[in-house]
């Protein structure tokens, strides 16, 4: 659904009460845009290092050139709605930043069936996103502008697909791009749970901390007072056995 | 014998491999991820010191991990006992880490670097720092000082370093236990300033030179530093025990003023009253700082009555207050490894297992630090002609470098990549941006255009070593000017003429280079020189802002593509924006 | 490059995070207690301990997300 133009709009307009509703959390969600792009860039960095293929270096090395100009593009825009920007990117979107050494884990037409898909899902994004802040000059235009670059990756990745299809692999596509939907729809799948999974573990260890650890609170205080000062003790024993522990 | 060394979890995860005692590679995790102060398992960078050995993981005698995890989790446990029931916020965040994770490294260790709980061995995190300085330095004996924010308990610790036929020691003498630590002192301060903690310091550092001490009184209300050079926090001030983001408390406001907002401006020199408080809070920071380190360094004197002194640990990294050892201090030598922090924990873990562990003898000291990746000419040319990048390949160093030195002369900013990378956060002349030290404008241009950062940092220069003296004061024979560990005053005659590296104290944290250690980079100062009689480049890492120095050519031009650099040299290729 | 990750993801046995490996480092976390003086705090570990199992199911939750609330 929300692959199309329609489902994004329709999704955007659901969630812009929440999301979207403040300079703060539009900021916030400038950053999560940041972290993503900024883990695009380092994906395609590497994929343009490792390939062999001339063509595709060039296709690689200019798709993370963009991606890094987008990620400082969105990053300045988040600074300006809100000067502390940055310590409202949410620990969820920093994974985003890390490089996902995708290139070397997927064979070549899986790599870029997710190429096409992640580009072909920000584009629209973008593309809703642009007419959302229409009469917000500075966020039309940069939405405007990055979705111009989406659409050269999503049209030299789909190119690449077509070739390969026209090629008689059509039946490798088909598979890599489901596979790749898959993967994507389990992520995310996986994201909500890793919110909820992160509350529960709070609630579980909040609740130890205030029943279970008075009684050694208290054991602390009598057995274990802290001591300032120098502390002596025997130096590490060198041995093998003692090398082994983890303590 | 082959060990290999792990550091990881906290801050700057690393890898090195030493085979019989020789550090054959060395390498932190955030060049190859991308990911500055990257804390993940150094999987990236195991694997490329393995390949650089040529061996596998099953050839390796040893993997040392850096620290006693148990003893860690240990105070983790202790400190929440003894912060009840303020604790809670960071409780429910820590134990969720290490049940989750941090509880099994042993297991995680294996399975991420494919080896046997039997080759895995755990030194002591300051163990690991001394470790590292002592072994590396060229002493054979040594008083040992490792500060830092903080390892399993220790904060501060002395030990005596000592090699002879009957093998190497590392005798620990005493140690201060968390939460009594300069370094979260300065960590706290450096978040109360704005900045970024295990980031920011170095930024306070610089920032300090364009303040007065006039906090100096307050400051030390903080902490108390006994005459046996013992620190007690007074822990009133400071929150960093039990909240998982702040470490200062409302009290370290009321007594210093309102704390600076992330990202605010600053103006330096300070053109109104809150940048000057912050700059003098700063330079009273850095008083106190090197006040302490001196009543270490005579605690260390008494106890081992040695001559030599090696210092570890990220307060290590602090070059101002090295130099302020080297100068009042009681040893007649300093040692500091480049890798200071705890990416050097790898390096010190590997060394601790190979010459204490093992009895090893000990090899040379490290006299470079040029421990990383390098890249073939063949494979350069290829990436950039499939790139469409039009470039020039010299057959000739003695052309490039000559035909560099024009463009620096001329005033032009370039990058500079050659060789193996840099082990440690500094750039020495492998991936560096390099800039004419004369230029005036320098400075203002490198920080505004080139690597997008706050105007007051100041950049650092590379001498030639037979040059050093003309322009610094600085003695030949001094041990931490190779890796810029160290500040010194460019000579007053000399200011005048090297503008863009004269901080505005009058200092420079120098890098002397050698042209046995760095043949590349020394020929192009020498080229330089030659040119225009001044034998002195600024040096500054080849980064932008918030990401770690470049390793492949690949990230070095992206950063050339995103800047406004007007050359950048891939070892014998050269690209000009706008070619000449 | 890959043959080098997958040569490095090899090994001869590895104790991967498995239930007898976890058992074992709480044994010796216990130790650990015990030889710095630290021997009440054992018991809070087995609760730690107990936590631990909580927690691992709890992990598996991000697999199950949009069931946890016919779960709990």
């Amino acid at each position: 659904m929300i692959a199309t133009a329609a489902g994004s709009q329709l999704m955007l307009r659901m969630l812009a009460p929440f999301v979207w509703r403040s300079a703060d959390k539009v900021a916030s969600k400038l950053e999560g845009f940041a972290a993503t792009e900024a883990g695009s860039a380092l994906d395609m960095l590497k994929a343009a290092e490792l390939t062999d293929d001339p063509k595709l270096r060039w296709l690689f090395f200019r798709h993370a050139m963009d991606e890094a100009r987008h990620a400082r593009m969105f990053r300045e825009a988040a600074r300006a709605l809100a000067p502390d920007a940055r310590a409202t990117a949410s620990e969820y979107n920093l994974i985003h930043a890390r490089r996902q050494n995708l290139f070397s884990r997927m064979p070549l037409i899986e790599f870029i069936a997710f190429v096409y898909l992640a580009e072909r899902r920000g584009e629209l994004q973008f593309r809703a996103l642009k007419t959302h802040f229409r009469g917000q000059a500075e966020l039309e235009a940069l939405f405007a502008r990055i979705g111009k670059d989406e659409r050269f990756h999503v049209a030299y990745s789909h190119k690449l697909l077509k070739t390969w299809r026209a090629e008689g692999q059509s039946l490798a596509v088909t598979r890599a791009l489901w596979k790749v939907r898959g993967v994507r729809a389990w992520e995310a799948w996986r994201r909500s749970g890793r919110i909820l999974g992160d509350v529960t573990s709070r609630l579980t260890l909040g609740t130890m901390y205030l029943v279970v650890l008075p009684i050694f609170v208290l054991l602390a205080r009598v057995f274990d007072p802290p001591t300032p000062g120098w502390k002596r003790r025997p130096s590490p024993p060198s041995t093998l056995a003692a090398a082994r522990r983890q303590f | 014998m082959i060990v290999l060394g792990i550091s990881a979890f906290f801050h700057d995860a690393a890898a090195a491999l030493l085979v019989d005692g020789v550090v054959v590679a060395a390498a932190q995790e955030e060049r190859f991820t991308r990911l500055k102060h990257d804390a993940a398992l150094p999987v990236n960078a195991a694997r490329f010191c393995l390949e650089q050995a040529g061996v596998t993981i099953a050839q390796v005698d040893h993997v040392v991990f850096y620290e006693k995890p148990l003893r860690k989790f240990e105070r983790i446990l202790v400190t929440h006992l003894r912060e009840f029931p303020r604790s809670l916020p960071q409780f429910s965040r820590a134990l969720a880490t290490w049940l989750g994770k941090r509880l099994w490294s042993k297991g995680e260790l294996c399975a991420a670097l494919g080896c046997t709980t039997e080759q895995l061995l755990f030194c002591e995190h300051h163990l690991s720092h001394a470790a590292s300085a002592f072994f590396s330095s060229p002493f054979q004996s040594a008083a040992v000082i490792t500060v830092d924010g903080v390892g399993e308990w220790a904060t501060t610790s002395i030990y005596r370093g000592s090699s002879g036929p009957d093998g190497s020691k590392l005798e620990l003498l005493e140690e201060l236990h968390f939460p009594h630590s300069i370094g979260l002192l300065y960590s706290a301060l450096t978040a109360y300033l704005g900045f970024e903690v295990n980031d920011g310091e170095y930024k306070v550092m610089g920032l300090s030179a364009y303040g007065e001490p006039r906090f100096l009184d307050r400051l030390e209300q903080l902490c108390a530093i006994g005459d046996d050079g013992a620190l007690t926090l007074d822990e009133k001030f400071f929150c960093f025990q039990r909240h998982p983001t702040r470490s200062f408390t409302p009290a370290l406001e009321a007594l210093l003023g309102p704390a600076r907002v992330p990202g605010a401006a600053l103006h330096l020199p300070a053109r109104d009253e809150e940048d000057r408080r912050f700059a003098d809070i700063a330079a009273s920071l850095q008083k106190l700082t090197e006040r302490y380190l001196l009543a270490l360094s005579h605690r260390a004197k008494a106890l081992t009555f040695e001559r030599n002194l090696a210092l570890a640990g990220g307060v290590a990294l602090n070059c101002v207050a090295n130099r302020h050892l080297q100068t009042h201090g009681p040893f007649e030598q300093l040692f500091v490894q480049p890798a200071a922090g705890d990416a050097g924990g790898s390096l010190g873990a590997a060394q601790w297992a190979t010459h204490v562990l093992h009895g090893l003898p000990r090899v040379a000291a490290m006299r470079h630090a040029f421990l990383g990746a390098a890249y073939a000419p063949t494979e350069i040319a290829r990436f950039l002609t499939d790139c469409r990048v039009a470039y020039h390949a010299f057959d000739s160093r003695a052309d490039l470098v000559d035909e560099v030195a024009r463009l620096l002369s001329e005033q032009q900013v370039g990058g500079w990549f050659q060789g193996r990378f840099e082990w440690g956060p500094r750039a020495l002349g492998a991936r560096s941006i390099i800039a004419d030290a004369r230029d005036p404008k320098a400075q203002d241009r490198v920080n505004r255009k080139i690597k997008f950062r706050e105007s007051f940092r100041p950049f650092a220069p590379a001498v030639l070593a037979e040059e050093a003296a003309r322009w610094f004061d600085v003695s030949p024979t001094d041990q931490l000017a190779p890796f810029m560990c160290s500040v010194v005053p460019v000579r007053p005659e000399t200011r005048e003429r090297l503008p863009a590296i004269t901080h505005v104290d009058g200092t420079a944290r120098v890098q002397v280079v050698h042209a046995e250690d760095n043949p590349a980079f020394h020929a192009l100062v020498d080229a330089f020189r030659r040119r225009t009689g001044v034998g002195v480049l600024l040096n500054t890492s080849m980064n932008l802002k918030d990401e770690p120095l470049c390793a492949s050519p690949a990230e070095a031009y992206a950063v050339f593509a995103r800047s406004e650099l007007d050359f950048l040299v891939l070892e014998n290729c050269l690209i000009e924006r706008r070619p000449s | 490059m890959k043959a080098l990750a997958a040569a490095a993801a090899v090994a001869s046995p590895v104790r991967r995070g498995s239930r007898v490996a976890r058992t074992s480092v709480f044994l010796e976390l216990c130790r650990a207690l015990i030889s710095s003086g630290r021997w009440w705090l054992v018991p809070m570990v087995a609760v730690l301990a107990v936590c631990a199992l909580l927690l691992s199911a709890v992990a598996a939750i991000e697999y199950v997300a949009p069931f946890v609330y016919t779960i709990f």
